[in-house]
């Protein structure tokens, strides 16, 4: 017996009892034990305490490690064991992996979309504070939102409110694009004219030149590196001079800088930027003006404000009292979609936010059909494998570890999909950019925070989704299941039904909009717009050639020499898009407001080449006086709603000082597009403000017309730089946006199509296989090949039915809504919802039929076998 | 078959050189007078039971001890198969150090 009996420090003994279990716990705490009783014996009591703590301090690292080492091991056997099992249910982990990956990768790339439409501007220092401020003007034909401002409205805020640091304004004439020369060459560049302020308020880094004083002289100019190395090369072009020749005179500017290309994700890009000074803002009364506030401002606080600072400074821009113009505030982060300006109002086309909402509803449907038909498919597979988990169990596998080990199955399919789906991603890229249009790539990932965020919900989803399955595996009784009492139950069924028809009504509901979205297009694309599309051939950008100006007779003349040339017309522009609106003296009858024409001004030819037909009165007359009465073609719209009596030969002023003569009135022809109704407009025979060269020609031999062409416009304007159009590709761009939905909905109709039928051939063979004994029975009793099958494809026939129950309501709404961003549209026809119900009814059915077909058929003594 | 480590090639000697009498504690002694070093009872639990995972040890539980309250007291052994690894890491070992008996830091053909 020991004259002391002192037991082991506490604290030590609680960790090992913490870090250690069972077996090893007693091994290790008995055997330390034993030498610290010895040694108590005649060490004094601390150095013995010491020994202890020192000895299992020490320890910890090969505890640890132990740990590791096993949980690796025991982690490293059940990936074999799920990679194993995966292997023999091959058929089924290949399409529910293809499945979610093909989704995932969908989903990543409408991510990446909308993350990059999303991230426009944020690259400025101060974009939270930087503003745009923009005009929204009240008239009879409704709100007119714009972002020309007074030239004045800018410094007239950081004048008289301190929360206003600076402002900077951006101009550009309507056809931006100037020609200058650079000794030989020449550029045809957009030239913005700016305020020096506007480099301090945005954050464009320079790589030569000083962003601060680069555009403080006058005529001083500043490229960007894509502008600088297109046309000097390696060479450094600051200090050197442009000439820009505007008509009669030349301008000189020096280069001051050259400045860091502005990134794709912002609303304005900007190659050429001069400064703006007192003589174009005498020509022009407004531009786009951006401030910059302080810390703290608040800008609506500063919006309410503007309206006695306009007042004071009279800063209105409509001459009419009577038109009410708000202003506002925009943030800059906004402009990109939430802009909503009408048209041509701003100097860049913008995005609208409705598209991303579009967008990204569509991925996160596409990521839920996917998931579901995971879901589905693991759920269903699960009770296909009731007798090798009821075989393990009584073999002695706990709950726990089968558990952990369908997780893990789940886990790693979850994982392979990423990693196929990333791969996806990868390859499509240029193709999904290329249709939306957005030059982004995968280093353009904004935030790769968001981008790990999106990867982790998904896992996780992937996760889950298997994880169900595995909890309820793993509860499965071996009693029930070696006896095969269990089976599939009817809450499971009601189970797989919903989610069979969810998939469905997705699929539906994306086919009837894609449907609808290609009659629309289609009825675009077929729509009589009043004006002809076809042979015609542009020249643009004339009106900064005099050369051409001043020969354009000659031009005419020589073209029309040419037998495959029909037709030669100047105007200021395109039947299809008008820029130019009047300040004409006509009223409407009903408001006795003037109405708010658009106005064309052409030549001769320009009514008959593009088929634009007279209904009253006549075309316009030769014999034309340049000084007298100029004569106008108005349109039936416009005739509709204007006072007076008689149209033809009624005269009246416009723009100022201008006196008109309506001769004729024309049909109508739709010179906005599709989505807007026709305006009020008239054609003002006015030659000389030419900026487009139509010219009609025959559709033969057409590249030795263009070579014509080129050959007279080279021989009476050198200058001029031939680049030509087609008006119907020219026509087509007012489009591009329904396009590009069409392709895309086009899209996803094939991959909610593919999504929602694999889910449905691993389900319906799971149910064959399920079904074997009773179709076995039936066989026997005399039933029929047909009259199985047909039993078994009701259940997934009565799914699809009730998934157009569901699915047809939605579609309607939705696409009824798009549709009315259209004046002119087609209608939602009831054969679009029959067409899509019986396609994807027969698809469902092809589908099934190779399970049903073949179990239908299966020898009857084979399946009772397994009694 | 994949060379012991040396440090499992001490811990598999050590439980040799004890015999019939190889537990925890005695193996760490043994190990002392061996290298000259104490290893931490955490490094000589977690090798005895890789060797054992190995199957080159076996683990026996005595007879219940009143010492340990009733509890067993857990020897090793070798078994076959680890005393062939001993073996194989003995050859190993001697061909390395075949004709080397004094070591110098000439380069030389040797």
């Amino acid at each position: 017996m020991q004259a002391k009996k002192q037991n082991p420090p506490f604290i030590p003994y609680l960790f090992l009892k913490l870090l250690l279990k069972g077996e090893d716990f007693y091994e290790f705490t008995d055997d330390i034990d034993e030498v610290y009783r010895y040694m108590i014996d005649f060490k004094p009591g601390w150095r013995a305490k010491a020994w202890y703590w020192f000895r299992v301090l020490e320890s910890f690292p090969g505890i640890i490690m132990d740990k590791v080492y096993w949980r690796f091991l025991m982690f490293r056997n059940y990936l074999k064991i799920a990679v194993r099992n995966i292997k023999r249910h091959k058929g089924y982990s290949v399409i529910n992996i293809a499945g979610l990956s093909v989704g995932m990768a969908a989903f990543f790339l409408i991510s990446l979309y909308v993350q990059y439409e999303l991230s426009f501007d944020r690259y400025h220092e101060n974009a939270d504070k930087i503003f745009r401020v923009i005009r929204e003007r009240g008239s009879s034909t409704g709100n007119d939102r714009s972002a020309f401002i007074h030239n004045a409205l800018g410094p007239a805020m950081v004048e008289d409110f301190p929360e206003a640091i600076s402002s900077a304004r951006i101009f550009r004439w309507h056809v931006g694009e100037k020609f200058f020369a650079i000794g030989e060459r020449s550029l045809y560049e957009n030239l913005y004219y700016a305020d020096p302020e506007f480099f301090e308020i945005f954050s464009i880094p320079f790589i030569s030149g000083n962003s601060k004083k680069a555009l403080t002289e006058p005529y001083s100019i500043v490229m960007s590196e894509r502008l600088a190395g297109k046309h000097y090369g390696n060479e450094n072009p600051v200090g050197k001079i442009l000439n820009l020749q505007e008509g009669a005179t030349q301008y000189t500017y020096k280069i001051t800088g050259v400045f860091k290309d502005m990134p794709e994700n912002s609303h304005l890009t900007m190659d050429l930027v001069t400064r703006l000074d007192k003589s174009i803002m005498q020509a022009a009364d407004s531009s786009h003006t951006y401030v910059l506030l302080g810390k703290g401002a608040d800008p609506d606080n500063l919006e309410q404000k503007l309206p006695a600072l306009l007042h004071k400074y009279d800063l209105r821009l409509s001459l009419d009292d009577n038109v009410k113009e708000r202003y506002f505030l925009q943030p800059l982060t906004s402009i990109h979609l939430h802009s909503h300006l009408s048209d041509n109002t701003q100097y860049s086309d913008n995005s609208d936010i409705k598209y991303i909402y579009i967008y990204s509803s569509i991925a996160l449907l596409i990521l839920v059909v996917v998931c579901l038909n995971y879901w589905n498919l693991s759920t269903a597979r699960s009770f296909q494998r009731f007798k090798e988990v009821g075989i393990r169990k009584a073999v002695g596998a706990n709950r726990r570890q089968l558990f952990r080990q369908f997780l893990g199955e789940s886990f790693l399919a979850t994982i392979l999909s990423l990693v196929v789906s990333i791969a996806l991603v990868i390859i499509f890229l240029p193709v999904f950019s290329g249709i939306t249009g957005s030059k982004f790539n995968l280093g353009q990932l904004g935030n790769a925070k968001y981008f790990l965020m999106i990867i982790s919900a998904v896992v996780f989803v992937g996760v889950v989704g298997g994880g169900y399955p595995a909890f309820h595996l793993s509860s499965f009784r071996p009693v029930n299941i070696l006896k095969g009492t269990s089976k599939y139950n009817a809450k499971g069924i009601l189970v797989r039904n919903i989610l069979v028809v969810t998939q469905f009504s997705i699929a539906i509901i994306i086919i009837i909009s894609t449907l609808a979205i290609k009659h629309q297009i289609d009825f675009i694309n077929k729509k009589d717009m009043g004006f002809d599309r076809e042979q015609i051939l542009v020249l643009s950008k004339v009106k900064y050639h005099k050369e051409v100006r001043r020969n354009e007779e000659s031009i005419k003349t020589e073209l029309k020499r040419n037998p495959n040339i029909t037709a030669v017309s100047c105007s200021a522009d395109l039947p299809n898009s008008i820029i130019w609106r009047g300040n004409i003296d006509l009223l409407d009858k009903n408001t006795g407001e003037p109405v708010p024409f658009n106005v064309y001004t052409v030549d001769h030819e320009f009514v008959d080449l593009y088929g634009i037909k007279i209904v009253e009165g006549r075309k316009f007359s030769r014999d034309f006086h340049p000084d007298s009465i100029k004569e106008v073609l108005i349109n039936e719209t416009a005739a509709k709603v204007i006072a007076g009596e008689a149209l033809i030969g009624e005269e009246f002023r416009f723009w100022g000082i201008r006196t008109g003569r309506i001769v004729g009135v024309v049909k109508d022809f739709h010179s906005r597009p599709l989505h807007y109704p026709i305006p009020p407009t008239f054609i003002a025979l006015s030659p000389g403000s030419t900026n487009y060269i139509s010219i009609k020609i025959n559709p033969v031999d057409i590249p030795k017309t263009i070579d014509y062409i080129k050959r007279t416009m080279k021989k009476f304007a050198p200058s001029y730089q031939f680049d030509y159009h087609f008006f119907d590709e020219i026509f087509g761009r007012d489009y591009q946006n329904e396009r590009m939905m069409g392709k895309i909905f086009g899209f996803f109709m094939l991959l909610s199509i593919i999504i929602a039928c694999m889910g449905l051939i691993g389900i319906s063979t799971l149910s064959a296989e399920q079904h074997t004994k009773e179709i076995g029975i039936r066989k026997v009793l005399g039933a029929s090949v047909p009259s199985i099958t047909g039993l078994l494809s009701k259940d997934f026939a009565k799914c699809v039915l009730f998934a157009n129950i569901i699915a047809w309501p939605i579609a309607y709404f939705v696409m009824h809504r798009w549709l009315q961003n259209f004046a002119y549209r087609v209608s939602l026809g009831i054969g679009i919802f029959v067409l899509s119900g019986l396609a994807v009814l027969g698809v469902a059915l092809l589908t099934v039929s190779y399970q049903t077909i073949k179990a239908a058929t299966a020898n009857p003594v084979d399946s009772l076998r397994y009694e | 078959m994949i060379l012991l480590s040396r440090a499992e090639e001490i811990i598999l000697l050590a439980v040799y050189k004890q015999g019939s009498n190889a537990y925890g504690v005695t193996i760490r002694e043994q190990v002392f007078k061996d290298i000259g070093r104490h290893w931490s009872f955490g490094v000589i639990y977690k090798t005895l039971k890789k060797m054992k995972a190995k199957g080159y040890l076996d683990k026996i539980s005595s007879a219940p001890v009143s010492e340990r309250g009733g509890r067993s007291k857990y020897y090793y052994e070798l078994t076959p198969e680890g005393i062939s690894a001993l073996e194989k890491i003995k050859s190993v070992h001697n061909s390395l150090w075949k004709g080397i008996d004094e070591l110098s830091i000439e380069q030389k053909a040797r």
